[in-house]
C-alpha cells in the first residue's frame, strides 16, 4: 500500500488536528454540529443540551451524544451518504438495503471500515426471543417480532428479496437500535458459498445493483466511482498492455482501430484486467449466485463469454485479476500491496488498502457534514487531514464527526 | 383529520414562503470580493446553507413534534404511508438552488400531517395568550432568539399575526375551534419554513 507520507501527515495533523472549531459562539457552534450530524434541526431545548455538553465536555463529546443519541445520523444521514452508492442511478431514494445496513452498522459499531471490502460481515434485523433463546416467530415462520415497536413484524432475511430491510426503514426501526439492528455473518445469508463472501461485494444489493445482465464491469466501474471518486474517463491509459480485454470489446468500432487504440482500450486494459475478479458473479431470479449457472459446469457466468466481437480477445476461464494500473500514470491512486489474484475478495482486499479510498470518502464526508465542496486550499487541507486520519483510526463515526467538528466553527 | 383542506395548504404555503430567507439562500456561494482571512487551526468556513432532502425533512419534523410516522391519519393510514406517497415531491438535493415550488408544497402537506396531531396533543397551547403560545410554537421547532434576532422578531410577528387572525383567514362562531385551527397553521407555517427545512 502507498501511504500517506509520514512528513506530510505530521506536518497536516500538526496544523489542523484535533479538529479545532474555532470563532464561533458554542450555542452556535452546537447548533451546526447537531445539523450536520444529525440532519436535524435543533429547537430551543436542543440547543441548551448540547450547549452546555460543549462548553463543560467539549465538541467531541457533544458530538458522539448527538450521534448515538439522535435517531439522525445512522437513519437519516449516513442512509442519505451510503444509499447511492448502492445503485447504479446514484439515487437517493432507494430502499434500505442489505449493503447500506452494513456500511451503516459498521460505521456504528465503529469496526474497521475497510473490512467492508473484503470480510464476512452482514448487517440485519432480528426480533425478539423466547426464554429459551429461539426467536419468538409470526406468520409462517418466516417473520420476527419487535416487541419495542409495537409487536411490529420484520420478515427475515430472504436471499431473494429486500423484504426485511424494507419493512424495517418502513416502520422506523432505529439503526442505533443494537437489540434488533446486529451483525452477522454473510454465509447462509447472501450465499452458500464461502468463497463467494467478498464484503459489500458479495451482498444482495450489490449484486442486483452491478452483477444484472452485462458483464459485471459495472462493479469496479462503480466501485471507483463511489469510492475512488474517478471516473472511468479519469484512469483511462492507453499505455497499459491489452492482453486482457474480453472478445466482446470491438477492436475497430465504426470501422476505426484507432478509436479502440486511442480511446476503448485506455479503460478496457485496466478494467477488465480487474474485473475478472467478479467473472463468478451473476444476479438471477432476484438472487446472486456464484460458480453456479444454468445450462453450464464452468463457474464462469456464460453473460462474462457471451458476445464474440473479437475473437482474438480473452477468453475469460478463472476468476483470476491484475492491476495493470499499479505503473504508470494511475499508480498516483496508490493501490494495495497486491498485484494479483483470483476472486472478489482479494481484490476487494487489494482496494480497501487503496489510498485513494480513503481520500474519496473524506472528500465525500466532509461535502455531506459541511454544505461544500472543498475547492479552497484550506478546505482541500482539511480533506487530506480528515483522510488521513481515517487511515489511521479506520473509523468511519470518527470521519463524520472531525469533518463535522471542523465546519461547525463559522 | 381536521386539516385537510387544499385551501389551507396554499394559504399556508403562502405564509410559510414569508419565511424563506432569500438573503439565507445566497449564502450558499461566498461571494467572490469576499476577503477571509484564514489562519489553519483556526479555521474559519465561509458560510453555507444547505437544503434537507426529503429523508431529513421527514425526520426533522417527526422528530421536532415528537410524532412518529406509525401515527394514524385516517383509517389505517399512517404518516408513513402519506409520506411514502408524496416523497418524491419533497426536495432529493442539497443544492438550495434547486428548491421549486413544488417542493415547498410538498412540505407543507407534510408539515401539515405532523401539527395536526402534534397541536391536538399540546392542550396547553389553547389556554395561553397568543403572544405566549406564538413563542412556545416556535421555540419548539427553532432556537429563537426575540430579544436579539431581528428575523426570529419578524417570525414571531407573523405566526402572532396567523393567530390574532388578522387577515381572516378563518370563518368560524366556535373560538376554541377556531384557535385549534390557526395553532395548526401555524404550526404548519413555522414548521414548513425554511428556518427548518434548511440546514
Amino acid at each position: 500500500m502507498k501511504s500517506f507520507s509520514k512528513s506530510k501527515f505530521i506536518l497536516c495533523t500538526s496544523l489542523i488536528l484535533p479538529f479545532t472549531m474555532a470563532n464561533a459562539e458554542p450555542r452556535d457552534q452546537a447548533k451546526k454540529l447537531y445539523s450536520s450530524l444529525t440532519g436535524n434541526t435543533p429547537n430551543k431545548a436542543i440547543a441548551d443540551k448540547y450547549e452546555a455538553i460543549l462548553k463543560e465536555e467539549g465538541a467531541k463529546k457533544a458530538a458522539l451524544e448527538m450521534v448515538e443519541g439522535e435517531h439522525g445520523f445512522y437513519n437519516v444521514t449516513l442512509k442519505n451518504f451510503f444509499t447511492p452508492m448502492s445503485n447504479e442511478d446514484g439515487t437517493q431514494f432507494a430502499e434500505l438495503n442489505d449493503m447500506t445496513a452494513t456500511l451503516i452498522g459498521v460505521t456504528r459499531d465503529e469496526i474497521d471500515f475497510f473490512r467492508v471490502f473484503y470480510d464476512d460481515i452482514l448487517y440485519q434485523f432480528e426480533g425478539d426471543k423466547n426464554p429459551d433463546g429461539s426467536y419468538i416467530l409470526a406468520g409462517n415462520n418466516d417473520r420476527y417480532v419487535l416487541k419495542d415497536y409495537d409487536d411490529v413484524q420484520i420478515p427475515i432475511y430472504n436471499y431473494t428479496k429486500n423484504d426485511m430491510y424494507k419493512k424495517a426503514e418502513a416502520v422506523g426501526v432505529s439503526l442505533a437500535n443494537k437489540k434488533y439492528f446486529v451483525r452477522t455473518q454473510q454465509r447462509t445469508y447472501t450465499t452458500k458459498n464461502q468463497e463467494a463472501i467478498a464484503g459489500i461485494f458479495s451482498t444482495r444489493a450489490w449484486a442486483q445493483a452491478y452483477y444484472t445482465a452485462g458483464t459485471n464491469r459495472a462493479s469496479f466501474a462503480f466501485f471507483a466511482k463511489n469510492f475512488m471518486c474517478l471516473e472511468m474517463e479519469e484512469l483511462n491509459d492507453t499505455t497499459i498492455p491489452d492482453f486482457r480485454v474480453r472478445r466482446d470489446v470491438d477492436r475497430a468500432p465504426g470501422g476505426k482501430t484507432e478509436t479502440y487504440k486511442t480511446y476503448c482500450v485506455g479503460c478496457h486494459a485496466g478494467q477488465d484486467a480487474l474485473g475478472g475478479a467478479f467473472s463468478y458473479y451473476d444476479f438471477v431470479d432476484g438472487a446472486m449466485r456464484y460458480r453456479e449457472h444454468d445450462g453450464t459446469d464452468s463457474p464462469v457466468a456464460p453473460k462474462i463469454n457471451l458476445n464474440n466481437v473479437y475473437p482474438n480477445g480473452k477468453i475469460t476461464e478463472s476468476d483470476s485479476w491484475i492491476n495493470l494500473w499499479n505503473e504508470g500514470q494511475n499508480s498516483y491512486v496508490g493501490w494495495g500491496s497486491q498485484t494479483s489474484g483470483n476472486g472478489a475478495r482479494s481484490l476487494g482486499k487489494m482496494l480497501s488498502e487503496t489510498t485513494q479510498v480513503r481520500s474519496c470518502l473524506a472528500k465525500q464526508v466532509f461535502e455531506k457534514t459541511c454544505g461544500r465542496a472543498a475547492e479552497s486550499d484550506e478546505d482541500k487541507a482539511l480533506v487530506e487531514a480528515l483522510a488521513e486520519n481515517f487511515d489511521e483510526d479506520k473509523n468511519m463515526k470518527n470521519l463524520f464527526i472531525n469533518a463535522a467538528i471542523a465546519c461547525s466553527g463559522e | 383529520m381536521m386539516i385537510r383542506n387544499i385551501g389551507y395548504i396554499a394559504l399556508v404555503f403562502s405564509l410559510s414562503s414569508c419565511f424563506l430567507q432569500p438573503d439565507k439562500i445566497s449564502e450558499s456561494k461566498p461571494a467572490e470580493e469576499e476577503k477571509i482571512e484564514i489562519t489553519i487551526g483556526e479555521k474559519v468556513t465561509p458560510k453555507s446553507v444547505a437544503a434537507k432532502n426529503f429523508l431529513q425533512i421527514n425526520n426533522t419534523y417527526s422528530s421536532l413534534t415528537g410524532i412518529k410516522g406509525d401515527y394514524r391519519v385516517e383509517g389505517s393510514e399512517t404518516i408513513s404511508d402519506r409520506y411514502e406517497l408524496m416523497k418524491m415531491q419533497l426536495p432529493s438535493s442539497s443544492n438550495p438552488e434547486s428548491l421549486n415550488g413544488f417542493n415547498q408544497i410538498a412540505s407543507t402537506r407534510l408539515a401539515f400531517l405532523y401539527c395536526d396531531p402534534f397541536i391536538d396533543q399540546k392542550e396547553e397551547l389553547q389556554s395561553l395568550s397568543n403572544e405566549e403560545a406564538s413563542k412556545k410554537l416556535i421555540e419548539s421547532f427553532i432556537d429563537a432568539d426575540f430579544d436579539n434576532e431581528e428575523e426570529h422578531k419578524n417570525l414571531y410577528d407573523n405566526v402572532l399575526a396567523i393567530l390574532d387572525d388578522e387577515d381572516s383567514l378563518i370563518d368560524d362562531n366556535n373560538s376554541a375551534r377556531k384557535k385549534l385551527k390557526l395553532l395548526k397553521l401555524s404550526c404548519t407555517a413555522v414548521l414548513s419554513s425554511s428556518y427548518v427545512t434548511l440546514l
